[in-house]
């Protein structure tokens, strides 16, 4: 009974009505399917050859190297999805060379670009109009203006006491000069609608223990703030550079007991003459390095900015005086010295063509000249700080690592892989619709 | 050409008998019918090896109720509305008899729609197509624990949906 009661109702059924081309529609399956096994054989033949090299480049891009690296000979814009330090999966990018500043990435704003000694790039955003940091001698951290300091080993941020504008390193890397602003909040303008440093409220100039966070008074309300700070080499004493007068229209510079904040010795220069940088003493701690130019110093037009001719000089260091040897820099403009190479090559940011696209580069210049770059980079961009270790060591020329296409946030992961998601789920889609 | 015209020698001969299985396992002609063709298809693609290896009964088999788990994984078929209302009308003019065998019939339809393909797959296999549990089990794949444990849950659910259909659970 039970066999026949299916019997019965399989009886209803007819037999199926097939396609004349059934056979054919075979052969055409089994073609694709053959078809499809060899490009899935190519594919495993690809990720079986690639894999290993695109994972070595990923760790390469990850992983901090074990031991120092140098300052690479060349660096290159991030990509535009080029992963933040510390940002997951790509993770923070280890202890870097230098870093180095563009408005080329995705926040279309200055932004950092911290190049790792293990060759990986990761951005650090900075807020709007926020300035250039300072990065330690040991490359593990940026110290941000607001004297925020970023890990560049973790990510993580931490503040320091009180607020200011990092200025520079002692030489053991132990202490921040800080100049710290006693101005009202409101911004006031002078004749030249510039925003001014109140003359009756100057700055301090504080030292931060970075390992403790002590704060320490070097000088209290001297200049209407401090625009450049150097350490002698033996630690000793402080030069400093900043604008005196109402609407800073004057320039002085200070030597100072690095420990008591004792002048030594103060002197106004014209706006032409400037400290060179951090690393404004010579390597014996007898001269200052300066900076300066012909041309116009107020209210410029481009074309009298551009006239400026400029030329490395140098002063004693216990009077300020020029020494009236001077070395003239046949183009471009440099902007800050960062350190020796050999204690004889004076190591500094050069912009080499103001005129045309910004483009900063790093140029060691010697005693004869002419100057050799250390550093190349694309144009856009427009400031360098170089792992003070490195710059002791003159460990440049190191290899000039890609930014790794991999060092990506987990967002650019996803829009990558959604076209074929979603192509995987039209597939799908499809299918079902045909069943 | 030797194969193409075997294949079709082949299905000349087991048409009728695929289509009759399709049937129960779809429940619907016209899904049975794509049934039918797709597994046919899926043969043909592989006919030299299949014929070469001796019967292709259990192949083809195996390929039918394999694509039909396989639908119904990707859609759930026992939802699907149907293309057409099934034929089970009954003219005025029938016999009691013949009126009886068609609400039996109309009975066995509704209640193996309530199964899952793999119950209604080890039924048809048993009680249709006269498998063993060894032979089942073989065709699906599975263990023969499997084929009987199948089998007790499909007649334990004909037997609450259907109690009419008391005969079937007498069957092997």
């Amino acid at each position: 009974m039970s066999e026949r009661l299916l019997d019965d109702l399989a009886d209803e059924m007819p037999p199926a009505r097939l396609p004349a081309d059934l056979w054919t529609a075979g052969r055409r399956l089994r073609q694709r399917r053959r078809v499809g096994y060899a490009v899935a054989a190519v594919v495993v033949l690809m990720l079986v050859v690639a894999l290993p090299g695109l994972a070595a480049h990923r760790r390469a891009a990850l992983v901090p190297a074990d031991g120092r690296g140098g300052v690479p000979s060349r660096v290159e814009l991030p990509h535009f999805w080029q992963a933040a330090v510390g940002q997951w999966p790509a993770g923070a990018g280890g202890p870097a060379a230098l870093v180095y500043f563009t408005d080329r990435t995705r926040y279309f704003e200055s932004t950092g670009v911290a190049v790792g000694v293990s060759g990986s790039y990761r951005l650090i955003y900075q807020d709007i109009g926020e300035g250039e940091g300072l990065l330690t001698a040991d490359g593990r951290y940026y110290v941000r203006p607001g004297l925020r300091m970023l890990d560049l080993t973790t990510g993580d941020e931490r503040q320091l006491p009180g607020a200011g504008q990092p200025l520079a390193l002692s030489p053991d890397g132990r202490e921040l000069l800080v100049g710290v602003a006693n101005d009202d909040g409101v911004i006031s303008y002078g004749d030249d609608a510039i925003p001014d440093n109140d003359p009756d409220k100057p700055d301090d100039l504080v030292a931060i223990d970075l390992r403790t966070g002590e704060r320490r008074f070097v000088a209290v309300g001297r200049l209407n703030s401090y625009s450049t700070a150097a350490w002698s080499p033996d630690g000793t004493r402080i030069a400093v550079e900043g604008p005196v007068g109402r609407g800073d229209t004057g320039r002085r510079w200070s030597v100072m007991d690095a420990r008591t904040g004792a002048p030594l010795w103060s002197l106004d220069v014209p706006l032409t003459q400037g400290l060179s940088g951090p690393a404004a003493w010579t390597p014996d701690g007898r001269r200052l390095v300066v900076f300066s130019f012909t041309g116009c110093t107020s209210t410029c037009d481009q074309a009298g900015y551009l006239a400026r001719s400029w030329r490395v000089e140098q002063a004693d260091a216990a009077s300020g005086l020029l020494l009236g040897e001077a070395m003239l820099m046949p183009s471009g403009e440099p902007v800050r010295s960062i350190g020796w190479q050999d204690g004889r090559d004076l190591v500094f940011t050069y912009r080499p063509d103001p005129a045309g696209e910004a483009r900063t580069t790093l140029v060691a210049l010697g005693p004869q000249g002419p100057f050799r770059t250390l550093v190349e980079t694309p144009a856009g961009v427009s400031g360098l700080a170089v792992a003070g270790d490195l710059v002791r060591a003159g460990a440049y020329g190191g290899p000039a690592p890609s930014p790794s296409i991999w060092a990506a946030p987990a967002w650019a992961y996803l829009l990558a892989t959604a076209p074929f998601l979603l192509l995987a789920l039209w597939i799908v889609r499809r299918r079902q619709r045909r069943v | 050409m030797a194969a193409e015209d075997s294949f079709r020698d082949y299905v000349a001969a087991r048409l009728a008998g695929l289509s009759r299985a399709a049937y129960l396992l779809t429940g619907d002609r016209h899904l049975a019918e794509d049934l039918v063709q797709q597994a046919l298809i899926q043969v043909a693609s592989r006919w030299e090896k299949i014929s070469a290896a001796g019967d292709p009964d259990p192949y083809v088999r195996r390929v039918l109720y394999h694509q039909h788990v396989s639908w119904w994984r990707r859609r759930r078929l026992v939802d699907r509305p149907h293309a057409e209302p099934p034929d089970t009308a009954v003219t005025d003019r029938v016999s009691d008899k013949a009126v009886s065998d068609k609400d039996t019939e109309l009975t066995v339809r509704q209640a193996l729609r309530r199964l899952t393909p793999r119950q209604r797959a080890v039924l048809v296999l048993r009680y249709f197509e006269d498998l063993t549990e060894v032979q089942t089990a073989e065709v699906l794949g599975c263990s023969v624990g499997t084929v009987k444990s199948n089998t007790r849950d499909a007649l334990a659910r004909l037997r609450a949906t259907a109690p009419e259909l008391e005969d079937l659970r007498g069957a092997r």
